[in-house]
């Protein structure tokens, strides 16, 4: 679906680049988080993937097309939500209406529904809303267009704390297998049950991209407070309330997927992650 | 280059509902500045209408203020245009625009064009209803307070071509109203140019570029000038002409084209 083939980008001649020769792959039907330190290059990814942002050498293809020509038929088909936006100080029915148009599979019963997971009312003005509740109102809008590709920044900086977890319920009631989200967040705790695939990325490369079903088949998540089983474990960290430790899977257990432990596991000891994962830089 | 009718209509809709206000807060301040000067002409040619009449018996077949009014006109048609096309690219100012705009699922082409639709095409319309509407508040002012005066006149088009006395035939007249059209379209392409570049204050950039290449044309012209000896050169009056033509028009469609590429490549961060 999504194919990143060699790409190098950088924001001036001088600088580093901020990816280069770099490639990914991602298909339908996932939920993929992509996570990054600060500066890594998460929301540069996404720019180029939408094709805002034009890369120094290789190219994204979005259903084989070059997304940087930005055709119609691409744009009708993806949407981004960035971590800031602009929303014209309308009442919402008119922004739905002429914003609508655009998008040949948009759906109005789907934008209703998914303003009820929100709380939120379709008899609004845009300009008289706070900046969490645009956020909702746009993210429902951007899920109702129902493109194949749904790229979101942050999305969850901004939400109140029952806006956390109508987040979740929103995304998985938006799924689909034609559709693929690709969610940029640092708020890790907000989204770890919802994702199907992760990308992990740093200093260039991708530590990590594999789904989630076999990072659990190959690695086992625990938190104990037992020291010595800490000392084991291929990545430990401490904790209040003892450690998060990753331990091979060998006993094919199922455990869920802790996204902090497994940051730290592939950014601090990426040889594990290549042997397990086989990672290509 | 992609261009779908349907859906250029539509984002002009768009650009229209959303940006309603603005819009709307422009035409009106045009509308209201055109009309207090078309009032300013009144006042300053009253004695005409009242005094001189009453005085000389004086009787005009056109009205006094005509000619300093279309003066007014046209300088302001320049001016405004300049200005209204320094707002092409207003949408492009910050990040979070440039993504609405950029993400638009539309061809650049549509982008574009809607866009110049607006604040260049649009322009004319609202320029020539804004005229209108002075002239008549003119004439509908005078009329109450001299309502004796035989020299309160409507300002028509029909009024200006006579008074202009234009024979339309003549090849001098056909030149002057080339070359006027061609430097108010190449005027008015320089800041749609200077939008694009710099979409920000674009105006008062656009004005001060056009200010230094200016002084520095003519600087370089004096140098030229005392440096060679130009007093035996006879220029082929007619050749000029075509050359001025040329570069007038030719320079609108190049200013553009060259704006349009500029949106094209235009991406959500501005690079260095």
């Amino acid at each position: 679906m999504v194919n990143i083939e060699n790409i190098t980008f950088s924001y001036s001649r001088k600088k580093k680049p901020v990816l280069e020769n770099f490639s990914l792959n991602m298909g339908e039907g996932k939920v993929c988080g992509l996570l990054g330190k600060n500066g890594a290059g998460k929301s540069t990814l996404l720019y180029l993937i939408a094709g805002l942002l034009n890369p120094n050498s290789g190219k994204v293809l979005y259903h084989g097309i070059d997304t940087r020509q930005r055709l119609p038929q691409t744009l009708n088909d993806m949407f981004i939500v960035p971590e800031e936006f602009d929303l014209p100080k309308v009442h919402l029915m008119d922004y739905i209406k002429n914003n609508s148009v655009f998008y040949p599979k948009f759906s109005l019963d789907d934008m209703n529904r998914y303003l009820t997971t929100f709380e939120m009312d379709s008899d609004v003005n845009l300009g008289q809303l706070s900046m969490g509740q645009k956020k909702k109102v746009f993210m429902c809008f951007a899920l109702a267009t129902n493109v194949s590709l749904l790229l979101m920044d942050e999305p969850t900086n901004g939400l109140d704390i029952p806006g956390k977890s109508q987040f979740r319920k929103f995304i998985a009631s938006g799924m689909n297998d034609n559709r693929c989200i690709i969610i940029s967040t640092h708020q890790v705790r907000d989204i770890d049950r919802l994702l199907d695939h992760i990308v992990i990325i740093n200093d260039n490369n991708v530590l990590l991209n594999a789904d989630t079903l076999s990072i659990t088949d190959k690695l086992r998540f625990v938190n104990t407070i037992d020291s010595e089983l800490a000392s084991k474990a291929l990545f430990a960290q401490s904790s209040i309330e003892g450690h998060s430790i990753i331990l091979p899977n060998e006993d094919a257990i199922d455990s869920e997927i802790n996204l902090e432990t497994l940051f730290g596991l592939a950014t601090e000891h990426p040889e594990i992650i290549n042997r397990l994962f086989n990672t290509q830089k | 280059m992609e261009l779908n009718f349907g859906r250029l209509a539509t984002i002009i809709k768009k650009e229209f509902v959303e940006n309603r206000k603005t819009l709307l807060l422009r035409a009106l301040l045009l509308i209201g500045s055109m009309v207090i000067l078309s009032q300013i002409m009144g006042i300053l040619h009253s004695n005409v209408y009242n005094k001189e009449w009453e005085i000389l018996n004086l009787v005009e077949s056109r009205d006094p203020a005509l000619q300093p009014m279309l003066v007014i006109f046209i300088i302001g048609a320049f001016f405004v245009s300049a200005f209204s096309a320094s707002f092409l690219f207003e949408n492009m100012t910050s990040k979070t625009k440039r993504l609405s705009t950029l993400m638009l699922p539309a061809s650049n082409a549509e982008k574009f064009i809607a866009r110049f639709t607006i604040f260049v095409l649009g322009f004319f319309v609202l320029y020539f209803v804004s005229c209108a509407i002075a002239e008549f508040s003119r004439y509908i002012v005078l009329q109450s307070i001299y309502p004796d005066s035989p020299n309160v006149h409507l300002i028509t088009p029909s009024a200006i071509i006579a008074d202009l006395d234009i024979d339309f035939t003549s090849k001098d007249w056909l030149w002057a109203f080339t070359i006027f059209i061609g430097a108010f379209l190449f005027n008015q392409s320089l800041f749609g140019l200077g939008s694009a570049v710099w979409p920000k204050n674009s105006f008062i950039k656009t004005f001060g570029a056009i200010w230094a290449i200016s002084i520095t044309y003519q600087l370089l012209t004096s140098i030229l000038i005392q440096l060679f000896d130009f007093s035996d050169a006879h220029p082929n009056s007619n050749l000029l002409l075509w050359l001025l033509t040329g570069f007038l028009y030719i320079g609108t469609i190049f200013n553009w084209v060259l704006a349009y590429y500029r949106f094209k490549e235009s991406e959500i961060i501005q690079r260095m």
